[in-house]
């Protein structure tokens, strides 16, 4: 699968898709939510048959309070760590009623994810159980006001980890970790590449077994961005290679899904007020890491 | 709005045992009035694109195009014949500074729209189709002189306007410089003879071999007429100022060329010079040359300077026509009563003069002869001044005209190559287009400059005959059919594209015959030809559609909070969720889109 994101001539543009929203307008995500667009996008895809189960992150709340949803399907709320364990419970409740068709989800942000619910996380992959798990990616703690997380990249401002004090360590590669539970599907993908992004939701649907997907979601508030370039940023990440486009299948198969143009990743940081401390030397630090780990990836793809 | 009557509202418990027995939902978000949080607002509107504001008519190319690329191909042309009468004349003959201002030229190079726009006076051809006036018969009549592209622009404009025209023509064929100046290998005569004869079928009537000669048949055209345009152009091929230059073997470019169509046959013989830069020069050698001539073009700049269009002056050097520079003609060389070559001086770029071009001057010591059989001189044309009253002023040899061609005597207008303006087909179809709106706003007793206002392309001289349609009737055909879409005259730049959307491509080129067949067999038929249909359409792929809305979805598919609903064309705005993010509009390919200040209600 190679989706070209700049085939975008008149007519055949990012058609083609299911016209149903499932996703409702009334929400309470923030104006340019990254977030809230891929829901939007997801639900898309896997349509009515499906069950949601979302941890304490920002879609916690943007779904609504007591007795609203902004979702015409089931959503469930749970604790924070719990994601993992809850989507299995779920799925064998469906399957003792004979529900095997329906679909489960998970959908956690990087906290509930890389940090809180990891181990839940890693039982569930390592169970092969048959769901869907999704980590929309704003790497920190954006809900609860901008805390790092293990997902936040090196040098970041958050209100955690000050300018003079920047996050210390690299952002942790979750990717590797989920591939290497040599699960049936894992993949990156970002709202700025809808057809991307709901192309993989499409193929993961068909999947047995459990599937990751990642996927990147700017926040205005906690990137420091104008919220009219909040899909500008994240196509950026791809462009940069500082969120590479890929997909791992049973582990071993990578494919390269969005050719990136390679541009400096200067490109990416300058537009973002969290990364506007960064001086020169960190600046060509993250170059060095972002390519290392995009030539990593290459290789993979290549030897696959 | 009371569409918000009908928006589910927030629900009410009156008591705990109303409430379900468990945290369950009971309803969608939908009663939330996210609209509220919103300080700029999204609204679609339609720009203008840069190639329209590079065009002397100020052809909506990217309308025709659209329509065009979906294979309708009437309603393109229909689209295209709003502005300029004649796409299959302008598709062949036009220098095209449409191109020039073509967006695309930033990412791999301009849509080759020249080609486009006789692609399409070709598709619709034979099939004669005619534009239909806009307005019902006024009852006043307006006279035309002269039948070039200037007078046949105003004839057509002023028919559809309403207004009975007659065109008064002193040749024996209309159609003026197209006809007698341009060589059937640029325009063929049978596609001339089309598009006049479309004309003629709209209405507009011809008195040919009826020149007007002298200024008083001009005041009584005044008398008859409620209006009159004078478009007589420049015809007179300007001397040479050298000795001997009234000898037999010296002819006018001009003459020379319309001989082809009066029939009148010249023994050139095998040696030919022509003296001029222009594209009268450049026409004159390239018909020489065809003709079986060994042809060198003297010119007294350099290469930079000459006038006429790059692209002529490429194909008359495939063809084999060499160009002698900084030469500049000195006398005539007579043997035995015929011109039997010239004796030139080489010539060195000084200072600019007022024209902006390095002056020649002469290099002392340098004289060199060439020898010929005959010597063509193009360097420039001149208006034939005695028919015109002289009460009405020239200066600099051009007449003096007020806005729109307007001359002195306010019911008669001027334009083409007779007035001040670059002496090009494009530009002559302006004048005609504008002088036909001015002479139209007088009939009307409408004030010209309000009206000049309003129909002016951003901030230039051209005027938008579909713009004028909306200042008269309400409406245009040409215009957005989204009566929500805001028109804005605002010129589409590069930058305000997003280019994440587009990737780099090559124009297609012009079909061309190949040079062998031009020079033998072939001689005169046309140097380009028509596209095919696979090529055009990867041309017509190529815009931008800069300004406009294509319905490529990307403000649907990106609005995080499903504000943006599609209709059966175009999108609907719901302006009670819309935050006012701003994406839609910063994610719009091509600048279709806009975000205005929230107005504040009190």
């Amino acid at each position: 699968m190679r989706t070209d994101p700049h085939l975008f001539k008149q007519g055949e543009a990012i058609q083609n898709y299911e016209q149903k929203e499932l996703m409702t307008s009334g929400h309470l995500a923030c104006p340019g939510c990254g977030g809230a667009l891929a829901m939007r996008m997801a639900l898309k895809e896997l349509g009515e048959d499906l069950v949601v189960v979302i941890p304490a992150c920002c879609w916690a709340v943007i779904p609504g309070p007591f007795p609203y949803s902004n979702m015409k399907v089931p959503l469930m709320h749970t604790a924070f760590e719990t994601t993992g364990a809850v989507i299995s419970g779920v799925r064998a409740a469906l399957d003792i009623q004979g529900k095997t068709e329906t679909q489960v989800m998970g959908w956690a942000g990087d906290g509930g994810t890389f940090d809180i619910g990891l181990q839940a996380l890693s039982a569930a992959a390592e169970r092969n159980e048959n769901v869907i798990y999704v980590c929309y990616d704003n790497e920190a703690y954006m809900n609860t006001g901008i805390q790092r997380s293990s997902a936040t990249p090196e040098y970041t401002w958050t209100t955690t980890t000050p300018t003079e004090f920047p996050e210390a360590s690299p952002k942790k590669n979750i990717d590797r970790i989920m591939a290497a539970h040599a699960i049936p599907y894992m993949a990156t993908t970002s709202p700025a590449y809808p057809h991307d992004l709901m192309a993989k939701f499409k193929k993961a649907k068909e999947i047995k077994g459990f599937r990751f997907i990642h996927i990147l979601a700017s926040c205005t508030a906690g990137w420091k961005i104008d919220s009219a370039r909040s899909i500008e940023v994240m196509r950026l990440a791809t462009e940069t290679n500082a969120f590479p486009i890929y997909e791992v299948e049973d582990g071993e198969k990578y494919t390269i899904n969005i050719e990136p143009k390679g541009l400096p990743i200067n490109d990416y940081l300058k537009l973002q007020g969290r990364f506007r401390h960064m001086n020169d030397q960190q600046r060509e630090s993250t170059q060095r890491s972002v390519t290392k780990n995009w030539e990593w990836i290459k290789k993979q793809a290549s030897n696959s | 709005m009371s569409q918000e009557q009908n928006r589910p509202k927030p629900i009410k418990y009156n008591s705990a045992t109303e409430m379900p027995y468990c945290d369950l939902s009971q309803a969608t978000m939908e009663w939330n009035q996210t609209g509220t949080w919103r300080y700029l607002r999204p609204s679609y509107v339609e720009r203008t694109p840069s190639c329209q504001a590079a065009c002397p008519t100020s052809n909506d190319i990217e309308k025709w195009i659209k329509l065009f690329e979906k294979g309708e191909i009437e309603a393109a042309w229909g689209a295209a014949t709003i502005e300029n009468p004649f796409p299959a004349i302008m598709g062949r003959v036009c220098f095209h500074p449409c191109m020039d201002g073509c967006n695309r030229g930033e990412l791999g190079g301009s849509v080759n729209i020249n080609m486009l726009e006789r692609a399409l006076g070709d598709a619709v051809g034979e099939k004669l189709p005619v534009a239909t006036p806009f307005f019902e018969k006024s009852g006043k009549s307006v006279a035309i002189i002269g039948s070039g592209p200037a007078g046949l622009a105003c004839a057509y404009h002023l028919t559809r306007l309403g207004h009975k025209v007659t065109v008064f023509e002193r040749e024996k064929k209309a159609g003026g410089m197209l006809r007698y100046g341009i060589p059937a290998y640029r325009l063929s005569k049978d596609v001339l003879d089309r598009e006049i004869e479309r004309l003629s079928r709209m209405g507009v009537e011809f008195k040919l071999d009826s020149g007007v000669r002298d200024a008083t048949k001009m005041q009584e055209l005044k008398q008859d007429y409620n209006a009159v345009f004078v478009a007589i152009g420049a015809q007179k091929s300007r001397p040479l100022g050298i000795p001997d230059e009234k000898t037999t073997g010296v002819m006018s470019g001009l003459d020379f060329l319309r001989s082809f169509e009066t029939g009148r046959k010249h023994n050139i013989g095998n040696r030919v010079l022509v003296i001029g830069g222009g594209n009268t020069a450049v026409d004159a050698a390239r018909t020489a040359k065809r003709l079986g001539a060994e042809v060198t073009i003297l010119y007294r700049r350099s290469r930079a300077e000459m006038p006429a269009s790059e692209e002529e002056i490429q194909a008359a050097e495939d063809e084999g026509v060499r160009i002698e520079m900084l030469i500049a003609p000195k006398r005539v060389i007579v043997k035995s009563g015929h011109a039997a070559g010239l004796e030139c001086q080489r010539m060195e770029l000084g200072e600019p003069d007022e024209s902006g071009r390095r002056r020649p001057v002469p290099v002392e010591g340098s004289e060199i002869t060439f020898e010929s059989t005959t010597i063509l001189s193009a360097i420039g044309e001149q208006i034939e001044t005695n028919i015109i009253p002289s009460s009405l002023r020239f200066d600099n040899g051009a007449l003096v005209t007020k806005s729109c061609g307007q001359t002195e005597w306010n019911s008669v207008f001027a334009g083409g190559d007779i007035i001040e303006q670059p002496r090009t087909v494009v530009d002559a179809l302006c004048a005609g287009k504008k002088s036909s709106i001015a002479i139209d706003c007088l009939l009307h007793g409408d004030n010209l400059d309000k009206v000049l206002d309003k129909i002016q392309i951003g901030d230039t001289e051209y005027v938008s005959m579909a713009r004028y349609l909306q200042h008269r009737t309400g409406n245009s055909p040409i215009l957005s059919t989204n009566s929500e879409t805001e028109l804005l005259n605002e010129i589409v730049r590069f930058e305000d594209l997003n280019a994440a959307y587009f990737t780099k491509s090559s124009p297609n080129e012009s079909p061309t015959l190949p040079v062998k067949d031009r020079l033998n067999g072939k001689s005169f038929e046309e140097v380009h030809t028509s596209p095919s249909e696979e090529l055009r359409n990867d041309e017509l792929s190529r815009c931008f559609h800069c300004g406009r809305c294509t319905e490529c979805d990307n403000c649907f598919i990106y609005c995080p909070d499903v504000a943006i609903a599609k209709k059966q064309s175009g999108f609907d705005i719901d302006l009670y969720y819309c935050k006012g993010c701003g994406v839609c509009s910063f994610e719009c390919p091509r600048a279709a889109m806009k975000m205005s200040e929230e107005p504040t209600e009190l």
